[in-house]
């Protein structure tokens, strides 16, 4: 089996340099992304349980005034 | 261990990349192709897990925009309402107050918050590649015990059965105890009874008086005065008085404090009272003169004594006026127990800026003497008025219709309430003296309510007018069936009949806990309407 000239070799090497620097950059950004959503996750739904539980105290505070001022045959 | 929600695959992008069967011109475009084709993989992946986030938080948002809705109708329609509400206008019947329901909130408690149900579906689907457990439910048939033999190996509800018969069996508990508590405080359990201690605002009102700039000196720089601050309290008769109320100090008409031993006779509210004609009268002289004069005896023999030293302060640093900080004492007096030393105090105690109900005017309830024989009376003399009453209702409704069909009585038939039915009985008795001392008093009682009474035509009875409404047709409210909301609330969690979810079990258990304070208060408060009714 011949050996292909050592140029051949430099340049493939170097195209192979060149294409892992591209799926460095791919694999990179795709990191980013994660951690991207992971964040944007974890702040959606920080937000989404405060306000959660504010409702939850108002719907209380509702259910509290509706039965001071209903009378008692319209309480369910 | 730490269970990853989402998993973005492939992992190793580059691994595998070399096909092994064919030969390929040149490797390294071949594993540079597979990565790239991994990384594309990957990307699939995010965007899968993207869009599954996305819709998480989507429904999520929607579900709070739904609620935050529907709260703002709520909230317009209570505007509204709250509008239209005129106290003047509306009439509100006896009858409507006290048929009124409760206020009972239609909020749900959640629960089972980490069922599989509630699992996110990422974590689902990871859950779905782990191995299934063997088939032993297929040995179901071979039990004798009816068991599932597939709980032998894996039971998700294991915890909870555990918690749950714990639960249960607490509250068994304390629901025994509190059957077996009625027993021992009958009329002996108030000797057993905790004392309140006796309420000292002494260093409130002493940060008071600084705040307003007044000037309180303290024992040293009254030792430079040449006086003597009190000595320290003895401190047997105090200590016995806050462990156990045998020792019951009582003013004496000679102005001095003597410690009775005997309980029975000696009154036990009148303490602080005491303490404050007490210290009314001795600090009269001192008020007036210099400042310096002090009562020996009283700081001899006064079991109080550390409440000398503010007065010592108080005479001491502002002679020529009464302090206006005077601690009132803690509990309301009912009566002093000599009859004539109160009057004689009366003037002194008009100087008090923080008025203490006075009990001296009013004529002064006997204490009563023999502290355990009244309770019983009392639930003596309830128990044979329900009975009573009960009697004269079935006669009187058996007299009134023989012929028709009446309907029956109201079937709980809970005794009509003691206190009004009784005007022959508990009238003057009542009036003079709340509570009749002696056990004569009792047996008065009973006969006075031995002859029978008019079927309880006198008195407006509202369940006799709810009766009648009845007969005449009103439309009832339909009891609240809430069991029913329950149990199609709940059996899609696993068929959970009553008691068999956590939200019950722990109303239940607040329940028998409330109910176990609400009968101690009750016997506090029973203190304190001895104390109001005593007292006027």
């Amino acid at each position: 089996m011949s050996t292909p000239p050592r140029e051949t070799i430099q340049k493939q090497i170097q195209q192979d340099w060149a294409n892992r620097e591209y799926i460095e950059v791919i694999t990179g950004s795709i990191k980013k992304i994660t951690d991207f959503l992971n964040s944007f996750d974890m702040s959606c739904r920080s937000r989404l349980a405060t306000l959660n539980e504010k409702l939850t105290s108002l719907e209380r505070k509702i259910d509290y005034l509706e039965a001071c001022v209903t009378k008692g045959e319209t309480l369910t | 261990m730490p269970l990853p929600k989402r998993c973005v695959e492939p992992v190793h992008v580059s691994r595998g990349t070399v096909p092994e069967r064919l030969a390929v011109p040149s490797e390294l475009e071949a594993v540079t192709n597979g990565t790239l084709a991994n990384t594309v993989r990957q990307l699939s992946s995010l965007s899968k897990h993207a869009e599954d986030m996305f819709g998480e938080l989507t429904r999520e948002a929607t579900g709070l925009a739904e609620r935050t809705n529907v709260l703002q109708a709520r909230i317009d329609r209570l505007a509204i309402k709250v509008t239209q509400l005129d106290s003047g206008v509306e009439e509100v019947s006896l009858q409507d107050i006290q048929m009124r329901k409760a206020f009972r909130s239609s909020r749900t408690f959640q629960q089972q918050l980490f069922s599989r149900s509630t699992m996110p579906s990422a974590m689902l689907a990871t859950y779905a590649r782990c191995d299934r457990p063997p088939p032993l439910e297929r040995l179901n048939e071979f039990r004798d015990d009816g068991r599932d033999a597939r709980k032998f190996y894996t039971d998700p509800d294991y915890f909870f059965e555990l918690w749950r018969r714990e639960m249960l069996q607490d509250t068994e508990r304390i629901q025994h105890g509190k059957k077996v508590r009625p027993a021992r405080g009958g009329a002996d359990g108030r000797a057993g009874r905790r004392v309140r201690a006796p309420h000292s605002t002494r260093e409130k009102q002493k940060a008071a008086a600084v705040t307003r700039g007044e000037h309180i000196m303290a024992p040293s720089q009254l030792r430079h005065y040449n006086i003597e601050p009190a000595p320290a309290p003895a401190p047997q008769p105090a200590a016995l008085y806050r462990a156990d109320s045998l020792y019951q100090p009582t003013s004496v008409p000679d102005g001095g404090y003597r410690v009775s031993q005997n309980r029975q006779s000696s009154n036990q509210p009148a303490r602080p009272n005491s303490i404050e004609i007490e210290n009314q009268q001795n600090r009269q002289p001192r008020i007036t003169g210099n400042g310096h004069v002090f009562s020996p005896v009283m700081s001899e023999e006064s079991p109080y004594g550390p409440a000398e030293p503010i007065y010592g302060n108080s005479g001491a640093g502002t002679p020529r006026r009464p302090r206006p900080s005077v601690p009132p004492p803690a509990p309301p007096a009912p009566a002093a127990p000599p009859a004539d030393a109160p009057p004689a105090h009366t003037p002194t105690r008009c100087t008090l800026p923080p008025p203490p109900p006075p009990p001296d005017g009013a004529p002064l309830s006997p204490p009563p003497l023999v502290n355990g024989a009244s309770p019983p009376h009392h639930q003596h003399r309830s128990a044979l008025d329900a009975h009573l009453d009960h009697m004269h209702a079935v006669i009187g409704m058996m007299s009134e219709e023989p012929g028709t069909c009446s309907p029956p009585p109201p079937p709980p038939a809970p005794p009509a309430p003691p206190a009004p039915p009784s005007p022959p009985a508990a009238g003057p008795g009542a009036d003079d003296r709340p509570r009749p001392p002696s056990p004569g008093a009792l047996a008065r009682g009973a006969s006075a309510l031995k002859p029978p009474r008019p079927p309880a035509e006198p008195q407006p009875d509202p369940r006799s007018d709810l009766l009648k409404a009845i007969r005449d047709g009103i439309k009832l409210r339909k009891v609240e069936k809430r069991c029913d909301e329950n149990t199609g609330r709940y059996d899609t969690l696993r068929s959970a009949p009553a008691l068999h979810d956590v939200a019950s079990i722990l109303a239940r258990r607040v329940a028998v806990e409330l109910s176990d304070t609400s009968s101690g208060a009750d016997s506090d408060s029973d203190d304190s309407e001895q104390w109001t009714e005593s007292r006027a």
